[in-house]
């Protein structure tokens, strides 16, 4: 019996999932299948922890966030992992993180969603180089799977075999076959654009990349920056970068040590010319990216 | 349920199973089985269907014997009957333990026009080595990748002569270093020996010499051992004919003892690939576990239990568990270090063993100071410093029960600069996304 190996996965591919594959028998491992057809039942990552919350309840158990340049991952630990879970009561957050962990998937009866989390098996705190490495590496695996995904879609019949012999290895062949059935039609658009993104996190440093995905923010653009900012000085800048500078500017401004608070954010943005709705929009994008989080309802601070 | 019933199912049981049996078994038989299920629960359908299972089983009705002879290399695992003409190229007795009592089995290597393979016969057979037999109903189990053949209760063993097997099946097969692998029958190799010891070994209760060592050609390297004093010495050439491949945790070994012919090439100058084969992902090891010389790279994820300053047995080199070896009880430890860590890359993990000799260059640390650490100090060391790191390992890959073990020879830990990877990789993604 191999050992189960630690997939990489950014937290928009694998928060994307809502799939469950559990092999028939007693003591079958159970996975994560991802829309790209990683099979997945451990993972590695390494991101920003960003919270720790205690559950309320008897027994020790707590939720926590990590941060990558795509999403958020959740975790849950407890009782059955009390040495990592003192880890994560510990650290003092924001904190680069890399972990090791099982991955859960949750659906309630009364809803139609899947909520796919992480129990987390081991971690330790690292240095940034190491979360750009890993970025990078989970980059690579990434475009592995688009790779594998397109060239089963062009199949007639797609094949574990027929992928195994382009090269793709076993485990993908068959986590892309169980994807094609488990999924409807793969977003073949959107991927790609995550790695980009995530790429130029790396090469460029926390901050939108100069061409970002075509989200709806229509709106944005009627949002005039009547007011010189740092970095307006070039003419042909997207206005949600734009945004996302001001939005940046305004927290560093008011954090201080406790954070900002979300109304003054939201205040000082309207001189520069933002709505609110925009504000937000572009304080869930900085979440996203972990160069913000929340340390407390309401209240913002920079990574 | 009514004991009519119960009749009837039975005296199905019986039409199923066919006249040969229902003179060994009575219905009544059959009707305390089905009873017995039923009162555990077992349902009907299930009851019926096992019970069908063992009689058939043991008489031969439900799977017809095959009639046409297979080739050893289009056997495929799982299969029910087997008919084969095969050369016996080894065989071996084995004592096991079946249920707390000691039970004679045989193994070896089997051969015919098409390759080897090896198999397992569960009672004595009338066989000795270079016999030429027919084998009927034989069947095959997969055993760590490889398919393994199994003679039961109810297999046939016909004698045959030279004349029934085509010639080919005595013709050693031409190959080179990469072509070894289990099952490809009796080899005409030409290679260098790179390292040879002698070992003292005990078989069937005598002593005997082997050597073994490395052997290698401009193809790659492999471990061999020969049953026989061939004068065999360092950096000699040999043309060797009439080995065999036998296959240990899945790495291919070439094996040959006085039956094969070795021939010293002096003059002939052969250059050997001494480089390790390197694996670009670590999921080529889970697909084909049993790897010699090869190099991988992936990330420590763990470090695993039993890491860190050990004591040994000076007997056996066992790790003494408080003190104590498990077979010379108690005993002075010799001191020594080792590291078993999980290196994974996103594609496929091994466990990595690290020795002494590795972890002082690595840590840059000598037996001694490990001695005066407490363990807890120790543990916490070699995960800062392994844990989260790019490895580079290389060594040999072993199929084992417990997945890949990887006995390290080398290891270096990678330093990346990820911005120039990372442009690199914006580059290809241009081109090809």
């Amino acid at each position: 019996m191999n050992r189960e190996h630690a997939w990489r996965v950014f937290a928009e591919e694998f928060n994307d999932s809502s799939v469950e594959i559990k092999e028939p028998g007693e003591m079958k491992p159970s996975y994560v299948l991802t829309p790209l057809g990683g099979k997945m039942n451990r993972v590695y990552l390494v991101g920003v922890l960003t919270d720790v919350e205690e559950m309320p309840g008897e027994n020790q158990f707590v939720r926590a966030h990590i941060s990558d340049p795509t999403g958020v991952f959740t975790l849950f630990s407890g009782q059955y992992q009390p040495e990592v879970t003192n880890q994560l009561l510990t650290i003092e957050v924001p904190a680069f993180i890399a972990l090791v962990g099982k991955t859960r998937s949750y659906a309630p009866e009364d809803g139609d969603r899947v909520y796919v989390s992480i129990r987390p098996e081991k971690i330790f705190e690292v240095a940034a180089d190491t979360r750009d490495a890993w970025i990078l590496e989970t980059c690579k695996l990434t475009k592995q799977r688009i790779e594998a995904m397109k060239e089963a879609l062009q199949m007639a019949e797609p094949s574990e075999k027929e992928l195994m012999n382009l090269g793709f290895n076993a485990a993908l062949s068959s986590g892309v076959v169980a994807a094609l059935k488990e999924y409807e039609t793969p977003q073949m658009e959107k991927y790609p654009l995550m790695i980009k993104e995530a790429i130029h996190y790396v090469v460029n440093g926390p901050g939108p990349m100069e061409s970002p995905k075509e989200a709806s923010l229509e709106d944005i653009t009627e949002a005039p920056s009547k007011k010189s900012t740092p970095s307006s000085k070039e003419a042909k800048k997207d206005p949600f970068e734009e945004a996302e500078k001001i939005v940046l500017q305004v927290i560093k401004e008011n954090e201080g040590d406790e954070g900002s608070s979300w109304d003054v954010i939201t205040e000082e943005c309207a001189t520069s010319g933002l709505d609110a709705d925009t504000v937000e929009e572009v304080l869930n994008t900085l979440m996203d990216k972990g160069l913000i989080y929340e340390p407390v309802l309401g209240t913002i601070k920079t990574t | 349920m009514v004991t009519d019933d119960i009749k009837t199912h039975a005296e199905e049981i019986i039409a199923l199973l066919g006249e040969q049996v229902s003179g060994n078994i009575s219905a009544e038989d059959i009707e305390g089985e089905i009873t017995k299920f039923l009162e555990y629960g077992v349902p009907l359908d299930q009851a019926k269907q096992t019970i069908l299972k063992k009689y058939s089983g043991s008489f031969s009705t439900s799977y017809p014997a095959a009639t046409s002879r297979t080739l050893l290399r289009d056997l495929e695992p799982n299969m029910r009957s087997v008919k084969i003409l095969v050369q016996v190229l080894s065989i071996n007795p084995k004592e096991i333990m079946i249920r707390g009592d000691p039970r004679q089995i045989f193994y070896g290597i089997l051969g015919d026009e098409s390759g080897t393979i090896p198999f397992t016969a569960w009672h004595e057979i009338p066989v000795e080595k270079d016999d030429i037999i027919e084998v009927s109903n034989a069947y095959t189990k997969e055993w760590q990748g490889n398919i393994q053949l199994n003679f039961g209760d109810r297999t046939g063993i016909e004698k045959k002569t030279k004349d029934d097997l085509p010639k080919e099946a005595f013709e050693p097969q031409l190959v080179q270093v990469k072509d070894l692998h289990n099952g490809i029958g009796r080899i005409d190799l030409t290679a260098k020996i790179l390292e040879i010891t002698e070992k003292e070994v005990t078989v069937d209760d005598t002593q005997k010499t082997v050597y073994s060592g490395v052997l290698g050609d401009e193809t790659g390297k492999a471990p061999f051992t020969a049953w026989h004093d061939f004068d065999l010495k360092k950096n000699e050439t040999i043309h060797l004919i009439g080995g065999y491949v036998k296959s240990w945790k899945g790495i291919s070994q070439v094996s040959f003892d006085e039956e094969a012919t070795v021939t010293k090439e002096k003059k002939k100058k052969l250059t050997v690939e001494t480089t390790p084969t390197s694996l670009p992902q670590i999921a080529a090891l889970v697909e084909h576990p049993g790897r010699y010389d090869v190099q991988i790279t992936g990330t420590v994820i763990e470090i695993q239990q039993g890491s860190g300053f050990i004591l040994r047995c000076p007997e056996c080199n066992r790790v003494l568990f408080q003190g104590n070896c498990r077979t010379h009880g108690t005993v002075e430890g010799v001191p020594d270090v080792r590291v078993k860590c999980i290196v994974d890359d996103g594609t496929g993990a091994v466990s990595a063993l690290l020795d002494q000799k590795i972890l002082e260059t690595l840590f840059h640390k000598t037996l001694e100071d490990w001695k005066n650490m407490k363990p807890d100090e120790v543990y916490h060391e070699m995960q800062q410093t392994l844990c989260t790191k790019h490895l580079q390992i290389q060594g040999n890959a072993l199929a084992d029960r417990y997945g890949i073990i990887f006995i390290v020879k080398h290891a270096e830990i990678l330093t990346q600069d990820v911005s120039e990877e990372a442009a690199q990789f914006i580059e290809t993604m241009e081109e090809e996304l």
